[in-house]
């Protein structure tokens, strides 16, 4: 077959394998439900919030014991009376016409009543705290900026003898974290999809239809790069919910930023080659045991579905220390390399011949994979009945050989 | 027929599974423009020979030659050449008609607007197109049949396999295959069938080539079978009394004798000329209440060579 046919027939394949399972509609709906949630946790905050608008009406007995002031701003009203009033306010806090009754016996002690707990507790304990620390320092002679000094922390100043190393935040792990999640996402959902469609071909009988019209290696590397993309586009979906979640959270006031880094152009179109040659990875490998299992329900090698926790325990114990010599090692050996070395990418500088090295060693791994795959695919895909052992697979692919 | 150039030629091919030797040995040819029957049992090596023949896996032994284009040199066919019922059938259920067939003609190197009008002919000559949107789980089984029968032919192959292209077929449906057998054997396409419907194979197979344990136990056109291998003409006589088979086996125009019922015989003869002679010496003896002659059909001469091939079996065991 000229090359061009093939590669033209290739990307039928693919295209099939694509759009087979493909639902834009439904990538769509999860935007519009990462939009809505936003939407309702945030914004249902700041609508409770707006319900609860009320005043709040404190009364103050022996204000003058420990003088305190509140916020200007505050919702609390602070009414200061004398300690004969105190029955007529009990009355009224029994009738819900005020909200509590503060009864200041000296600085260190003080008695709050009020119906049940209440968020503005919080607040009061807040301003009396300072009153009675600012009475605390006048009696002790100590001034504020004493007290600041005291509490001040030592300046330390980092100096690297190599090169000045990148600190990742807080913000930069999660979002590294959540990469790496979403990466396992798609390596998982190219291994169910591997699964349904191969073993679901074998038992609806598609498989010899398919077989008289095209070779096996077209058949398994249109199915390996329709379901990597399929995983690529789930991908990108899922994250973009991620950002419009963050987006919207962030309008109302959340203060949950996406890292600037994870957005720099050089390092999405790194993470997208990285995400692309994973997924093609695994989904060379998930072919090639989808094509030996005859019956998904009952095959001992549904086992082989645990295979990829294994880079994914290894990725996210890397978030610790991402410069280690283990998690470098990792970053660059194929069964891990796509997933650790993304999230390097996010937490730490990963030097350009590392990142060429462990997307070479992907590729060519992913290549050889990829023959061997095809071997088995086109040995076990006419295979019904019974499951051909490992033995009997091997001698076929030797016989193949011949 | 037998003066077309030869489309294909399976030279002595042989096959062995671990233990099992699935095909022995076997030869045959099929002409252009013929349609060639393959029958056998179960486990008679009929489909291994198909897939041999589709190069899903080669002979152990042995040689599979094409000639479908001109040219005087084997060439391997290639996917638009090939058209292919598989005897387990099966499609995508969860696409559309229209989408599974373009797919499926696309792959075999037909451009897209052929593979389309393909499809618009053959769903409405089988009144389909009206359903063309559909996904293929919401029809019949018999309408899923027809779908993939489709999917074999629109691209107009030059050599199609029918692997058991009656079966699940209603008699109705079954008179229309065979019609848009023919039809396609009109056209010009090389076919090559295998079934077990022996009825409706003879209605249209130009040769035949019986199968049984992996080897061929008998191959040609079907009145040289009949008359080569078996006998020519089925007489049933229904007399007033039961017989006595004994004197009757004496005659040398019979092939064999089977007693249907009390009174009722069917004689297997060797030669059509043989009847009247017969039929004298059967009333001599008894009164004849009825006569009805039949054409050996392929069912005895299967179910006879069988048996045969068995016992010869059997024997040299």
């Amino acid at each position: 077959m000229p090359e061009m046919n093939k590669l033209k027939l290739l990307y039928e394949v693919s295209s099939w394998e694509f759009k087979r399972w493909f639902k834009i509609k439904e990538h769509f709906i999860s935007l519009l439900i990462a939009a809505a949630l936003s939407f309702l946790i945030f914004g249902s905050k700041i609508v409770i919030e707006l319900f609860e608008d009320k005043n709040i009406d404190v009364i103050v007995i022996n204000s003058e014991r420990l003088p305190f002031a509140l916020d200007p701003k505050s919702k609390i009203n602070l009414t200061f009376k004398n300690e004969t009033d105190v029955y007529t306010q009990l009355t009224l806090l029994q009738k819900k016409e005020i909200d509590g009754i503060i009864f200041i016996n000296s600085v260190d002690s003080i008695d709050l009543k009020l119906y049940s707990d209440a968020p503005w507790v919080e607040e009061l304990r807040g301003a009396i705290n300072v009153a009675r620390q600012n009475i605390k320092l006048t009696e002790l002679n100590i001034s504020q900026y004493q007290l600041a000094e005291l509490f001040k922390e030592v300046k330390l100043n980092l100096n690297y003898t190599e090169r000045e190393e990148h600190k990742a935040g807080d913000a930069e792990v999660i979002a590294a974290g959540i990469l790496m999640g979403l990466m396992f996402m798609g390596i998982f959902l190219g291994l169910s999809y591997q699964f349904i469609v191969i073993t679901g071909e074998k038992q609806n009988r598609i498989t010899e239809v398919v077989i008289s019209a095209i070779p096996p290696q077209i058949w398994i590397d249109g199915k390996i790069i329709g379901i990597a993309l399929l995983s690529l586009v789930s991908l990108i979906s899922t994250s973009l919910s991620f950002v419009l979640f963050m987006f919207i959270s962030d309008l109302f006031g959340s203060g949950w930023t996406i890292p600037l880094k994870v957005m720099e152009p050089l390092l999405i179109i790194k993470l997208f080659f990285f995400a692309l040659g994973g997924f093609v990875f695994w989904n060379t490998f998930f072919s090639a045991i989808a094509a030996t299992i005859n019956d998904p329900n009952t095959s001992s090698r549904n086992s082989f579905l645990m295979i990829p926790t294994i880079p994914a325990v290894i990725g996210f114990l890397s978030l610790g220390d991402p410069n280690s010599i283990v998690v470098q090692i990792f970053s660059i050996f194929p069964i891990t390399s796509s997933a650790v070395i993304s999230a390097r990418m996010v937490l730490t500088h990963v030097p350009l011949w590392e990142i060429l090295l462990s997307f070479s060693l992907l590729i060519l791994s992913t290549w050889y994979l990829r023959k061997l795959a095809g071997k088995i695919f086109a040995t076990s895909i006419l295979m019904y009945g019974k499951e051909p052992t490992w033995k009997e697979i091997f001698r076929w692919l030797k016989e193949k050989q011949k | 027929m037998i003066n077309n150039p030869i489309a294909l030629n399976v030279k002595s091919i042989k096959k062995q599974f671990a233990i099992v030797t699935a095909v022995k040995d076997l030869s045959f040819q099929i002409r252009r423009g013929e349609i060639f029957a393959l029958l056998g049992p179960n486990g008679a090596g009929k489909t291994t020979t198909v897939r041999m023949l589709l190069d899903f896996f080669k002979p152990d032994k042995g040689v599979i030659e094409y000639f479908l284009s001109d040219n005087q040199l084997p060439q391997k066919p290639s996917p638009s050449e090939i058209g292919y019922l598989p005897e387990e059938r099966g499609l995508y259920l969860e696409m559309p008609i229209i989408k599974t067939l373009t797919y499926l003609g696309v792959i075999r190197g037909i451009e897209k607007k052929d593979v389309l009008n393909g499809v618009e002919h053959w769903l409405k000559k089988l009144d389909l197109y009206e359903r063309r949107n559909e996904k293929l789980i919401n029809l019949s089984k018999g309408n899923q049949q027809k779908i993939q029968f489709i999917a074999a032919i629109l691209h107009k192959p030059l050599f199609l396999i029918l692997d058991e292209p009656f079966s699940g077929f209603d008699p109705i449906n079954q008179e229309i295959f065979l019609s848009l057998i023919k039809e396609l054997q009109m056209n010009g396409t090389t076919i090559l069938l295998s079934a077990h419907q022996m009825h409706l194979v003879e209605r249209v197979a130009d040769r035949v080539l019986l199968m049984n344990n992996g080897k061929m136990i008998a191959y040609g056109d079907l009145d040289s079978i009949r008359s080569e291998h078996y006998a020519e003409e089925k007489l049933i006589v229904t007399l007033n009394e039961k017989p006595d088979l004994e004197i009757l086996k004496q005659n040398p125009s019979i092939k064999k004798i089977e007693l249907l019922n009390e009174a009722q015989i069917e004689f297997y003869l060797k030669r059509k000329d043989a009847i009247s002679e017969l039929l004298n010496k059967i009333s001599l003896i008894h009164t004849i209440l009825s006569i009805k002659t039949e054409q050996i059909s392929l069912h005895d001469i299967f179910i006879e060579k069988v048996k045969n091939d068995k016992e010869r079996n059997h024997s040299n065991a």
